[in-house]
């Protein structure tokens, strides 16, 4: 055998016919196919392609754990991302009102949980109806703290003010409701639950949100006679004493 | 063995030639055709030598080679320049020359049944044979047909493009001593299949 072998050539009749077939077929096979890739303009063998894919990847789950979280109940697995997120968005709350409305808005998630749970899975109310008695007290001290931090201006009262009437408003109506729907075997839970919201009531906070003022010789508003045809003073709606249970 | 005439002991392409290929392949990957037409022009030559000896006549080798640079205008917007254009068009061609034979096997499967209704069927004349019977180089394809396709393709790019050991490795994947070992093998049994050594 000799040490090559014959270098064929192609027909020149065969490279020009194909090369026009090429060049006929070019514009169709070239253009331009619109990928996800190239909507985010990363080309092709970019090594931000992989970090993107994984990228992507990591806010699909953490979106598939928040959307579990969202719907877990005190005690469920997922549970403790959503207390964390809320963590969060407490830590970065830049003033104290903001502050009391995150806490208010976490009571406000407490108390929706602690429904579902007497309503649903009986068996997560106790745990939800702890969360709920922690997430109030949560609530009530940063009132307190508010209360008691020197320089606080009158504004400020005022609007924590709001925050906690409109948070014992909503708690109280969610409440009355729920009483009449739970179940019987949910009722105790219910009064526990009646119990913790009764702690943002004005009457178990009478100077929470009041700037310390010097003692007057002022009537004692009490003391004033009540008449059934008048609506409550300072716009508190009153509540009816709950009946004591065994 | 001695030194082989047509021997490059060098890459494929320089690495000028190199870059200059990656840039067409990029503008050809945008879309402009004539970018894609000027590499055509640089490697069909090389392309069609390396189907040439791995299929049965020159028309297969034309259909191949037209396959191959089919697919390679549809493909070369994903063609990344880490590998040499060339390179990228041989392992084409590879794939190519593997599915054709794939078809044929499956084809053959179908005769088979045909013959078994025409007992005389294998002794109808190839309208090529009589063609090429003188040729070197259908004696030497004819022989070829024989062996495995990483043989084939080894000893196509070693003793018609006249690549080194060095080249055939990174062209096909291998480390030099196991390309020397299939060169080895493979002459022997092209030694074995050719029964007229001296003419060629």
């Amino acid at each position: 055998m000799s040490d090559r072998l014959p270098r064929p050539e192609p027909r020149d009749a065969f490279k020009r016919a194909l090369r026009a077939q090429l060049m006929a077929q070019a514009p169709t096979a070239l253009a331009r196919r619109e990928t996800v890739w190239s909507l985010v303009a990363l080309p092709q063998g970019s090594w931000l392609r992989p970090a993107f894919a994984v990228a992507a990847v990591f806010v699909l789950l953490v979106a598939g754990a928040g959307k579990a979280a969202a719907d877990s109940l005190p005690g469920d697995l997922t549970f403790g991302l959503k207390t964390a997120a809320e963590e969060l968005q407490l830590a970065l709350a830049l003033d104290d009102t903001t502050r009391l409305k995150v806490l208010s808005e976490d009571a406000d998630h407490r108390l929706a949980e602690l429904t579902r749970a007497l309503t649903s899975r009986p068996e997560a109310a106790p745990t939800a109806t702890a969360e709920y008695a922690a997430a109030v007290a949560r609530f009530t001290a940063a009132v307190d703290e508010l209360r008691g931090k020197p320089g606080t201006s009158e504004d400020k009262r005022t609007e924590a003010k709001d925050v906690v009437d409109a948070a014992r408003q909503k708690h109280e109506a969610v409440l009355d409701e729920l009483e009449k729907t739970a179940p019987e075997d949910a009722q105790q839970g219910l009064e526990r639950a009646r119990q913790e919201a009764d702690k943002l009531r004005p009457s178990n906070t009478p100077d929470r949100l009041r700037t310390p003022e010097p003692t007057r010789a002022v009537p004692a508003r009490t003391a004033e006679p009540t008449r059934a045809s008048e609506p409550p003073r300072g716009g508190e709606p009153t509540r009816t004493p709950l009946p004591t249970r065994p | 063995m001695g030194e082989l005439p047509n021997s490059r002991s060098e890459a494929p392409v320089s690495s000028a030639e190199r870059e200059e290929d990656a840039a067409l392949a990029r503008r050809a990957g945008r879309g402009e055709a004539e970018a894609f037409g000027v590499l055509y022009d640089r490697y069909v030559d090389q392309v069609y030598r390396y189907t040439f000896y791995r299929v049965r006549n020159e028309a297969e080798a034309e259909d191949v080679t037209s396959e191959v640079f089919m697919r390679a205008l549809r493909a070369i917007p994903k063609y990344e320049p880490r590998q040499a254009f060339l390179a990228w068009l041989y392992r084409i061609a590879r794939n190519a020359i593997i599915d054709r034979s794939r078809r044929q096997a499956s084809r053959k499967q179908v005769s088979f049944e045909d013959a078994l209704a025409h007992p005389n069927a294998d002794q109808v004349v190839n309208p090529d044979e009589g063609l090429l019977a003188g040729s070197d180089a259908t004696a030497v394809r004819r022989a070829m047909q024989q062996l495995t396709p990483l043989q084939q393709e080894i000893l196509v790019l070693r003793y018609v493009e006249g690549f080194d050991t060095k080249t055939i490795s990174k062209l096909v994947g291998k480390r030099d001593g196991t390309v020397r070992g299939i060169e080895f093998r493979a002459l022997n049994a092209l030694r074995a299949l050719i029964p007229s050594r001296e003419q060629l």
